[in-house]
């Protein structure tokens, strides 16, 4: 155990694992009680064309991605804001056109060695000095903002009608939402992959979910199950020799699995059932 | 408020009221004003407009014509005096699993006039708990709201509307889906709180439990069909034009019972908000 840590890399991965575990949990609870589990997964695929787009043009990917993510997230907002297209329509459309365009780009950049897997499926060694440190620091501002506006994020979460009556402005935290969503996509990235990133953010928190029933003790618990994902994760990954960022997702998938069958709720409807 | 400035100039006032969508009328040249200080049921069959009439006067949806003044202004336009309009939505609208406890759903009732960023004070928990107090929830405060029975819910989400100390309340179909003995003893309650000093308008489709408490009935469908002292508007006129031309009554009791012979006069129509 101690051997594999005098590696810089597996340093820098597990403190951005840690990192990442509690931002995507943070930001998951919100998703998966606002029922943003979709959007958040388009979100992720878009990173795909901004990462493309900085490669071709010279552009830190990490920075590329984000400003790509908050216009097509904002983007689909303002189109479903205005009632124009419906918000599940625009994800599905941007959703596949942001990956579309990110493949077109990579095929017009060949001469680039870059490492695309290292993006699409995450990985340990991809994690440079650099990366861990947009990571912390855009891990900061999410923390940052969901203390901020912590009981107004949870007012349009829980009810947004009555949040917008009590003269809240409930789109505008919306778009902080999508926003944080964005921010944490691309701070995950290099570790977990753009494609399994939206499983990281959904998965702790829904297995939170299961079981408590006070807001901050799922947050709590989402970033306990998120942190031991992606740190254990990244561990196995090495030991295993596999991606790590399918093993960190499938790890918190077993602990999903398992809140779901030790859920107070389920016990006590079985043993009520008996 | 005295009897005097009552009669002087209503708090609601709606002048020949007409709402839109799309191509669809939901009101139609509504006129009503509501002195402060009174009790009024607004019913009316599925479809009619009620809750549109209610959001119209809460200013979440503009009029295409007409004017509506609250308090003498504009509902969208009422700035800091925003927080005497205290409203409780229908009961179906919040996720009955959302991780939240009854207290907290209470001191939301506060987060707008607390403003964004900031924190509640002692003076805002001091507020919830007095508005728990007045509806005799301060028992339930620790209890998730997925745990809560359906009377009880109703009445934390009063006490949300109470803990900004509102000097009018207004209430969409408050007891759907809960029993007679607990929509009786919920009607006891606003009644209580209009004894009190606040003006109460709640929208009901059920005219015979209202019509007790309330003293005045204003019967719409799409247009007003009559306004006026429950005693004076049970007729038999005023519930055929509301249900159908077919509908018989039964006049035993201090309210008509209807018999209605077919029901596709009334399945038409339909109703976006249920």
């Amino acid at each position: 155990m101690s051997d594999i840590l005098q590696y810089g890399f597996m340093q820098r991965a597990l403190i951005a694992g840690a990192v990442i575990g509690v931002i995507c949990a943070v930001v998951g609870v919100y998703v998966v009680l606002r029922g943003m589990a979709f959007i958040g997964a388009g979100i992720a695929h878009a990173s795909f064309g901004g990462v493309a787009l900085g490669v071709l043009l010279g552009i830190n990917p990490v920075v590329a991605a984000l400003v790509f993510c908050l216009i097509i997230a904002w983007g689909i907002g303002i189109l479903a804001r205005k009632g124009e297209v419906r918000e599940d329509i625009s994800i599905g459309v941007f959703f596949a056109a942001t990956m579309a365009l990110g493949i077109l780009v990579i095929g017009l950049t060949k001469g680039y060695q870059v490492d695309l897997f290292g993006y699409l499926f995450g990985s340990i060694l991809a994690v440079t000095p650099q990366d861990l440190w947009i990571s912390l620091i855009l891990g900061a501002v999410v923390l940052s903002v969901v203390g901020l506006f912590f009981k107004d994020l949870l007012f349009i979460t829980f009810d947004s009608e009555m949040a917008e009556v009590a003269g809240l402005p409930a789109e505008r935290l919306h778009f902080v939402l999508l926003g944080l969503i964005s921010l944490t996509v691309v701070l995950s990235m290099k570790v977990v992959g753009i494609i399994l990133v939206s499983a990281l953010i959904i998965t702790p928190a829904a297995a939170a979910y299961q079981l408590t029933e006070d807001f901050r003790k799922m947050m709590a618990l989402a970033v306990l199950i998120g942190v031991l994902a992606a740190t254990l994760g990244l561990l196995l990954s090495y030991w295993l020799n596999t991606a790590s960022g399918a093993t960190i997702v499938l790890l918190a998938t077993f602990f999903f699995l398992a809140s779901v069958a030790l859920s107070p709720r389920r016990l006590r409807w079985f043993f009520k059932a008996r | 408020m005295s009897e005097t400035m009552a009669e002087a100039k209503p708090i609601i006032e709606l002048e020949d009221i007409s709402v839109t969508y799309q191509s669809h009328v939901a009101l139609n040249n509504i006129n009503l004003g509501v002195p402060a200080g009174s009790f009024l049921a607004v019913v009316g069959p599925n479809g009619s407009g009620k809750t549109t009439l209610l959001k119209t006067i809460l200013g979440t949806i503009r009029p295409s014509r007409g004017t509506v003044r609250v308090f003498g202004r504009p509902p969208w336009d009422l700035g800091e005096e925003r927080r005497r309009i205290g409203y409780v939505p229908q009961a179906m609208s919040v996720d009955l699993r959302f991780p939240i406890r009854a207290g907290e759903v209470v001191l939301m009732g506060r987060y707008g006039r607390i403003g964004l960023m900031r924190r509640p004070s002692s003076t805002d928990r001091e507020a919830a708990l007095q508005a728990m107090q007045r509806v005799g929830i301060t028992d339930l405060a620790n209890e998730p709201i997925g745990r809560l029975s359906g009377g009880q819910r109703q009445r934390v989400f009063v006490a949300r509307a109470l803990a900004n100390d509102p000097d009018l309340l207004l209430l969409d179909e408050p007891t759907t889906g809960v029993d007679i003995a607990t929509s009786g003893s919920f009607y006891d309650l606003l009644y209580k709180l209009h004894k009190e000093g606040l003006t109460v308008v709640v929208v009901s489709h059920d005219m015979g439990v209202v019509a007790n408490y309330a003293d005045t009935v204003a019967c719409i469908n799409q247009c007003m069909v009559v306004h006026g002292r429950p005693g004076e508007v049970a007729t038999g006129e005023v519930l055929a034009c509301m249900y159908g031309p077919r509908a018989a009554f039964l006049d035993h009791g201090p309210i008509p019972h209807m018999v209605v012979p077919e029901h596709e006069t009334l399945d038409t129509e339909k109703d976006k908000n249920e």
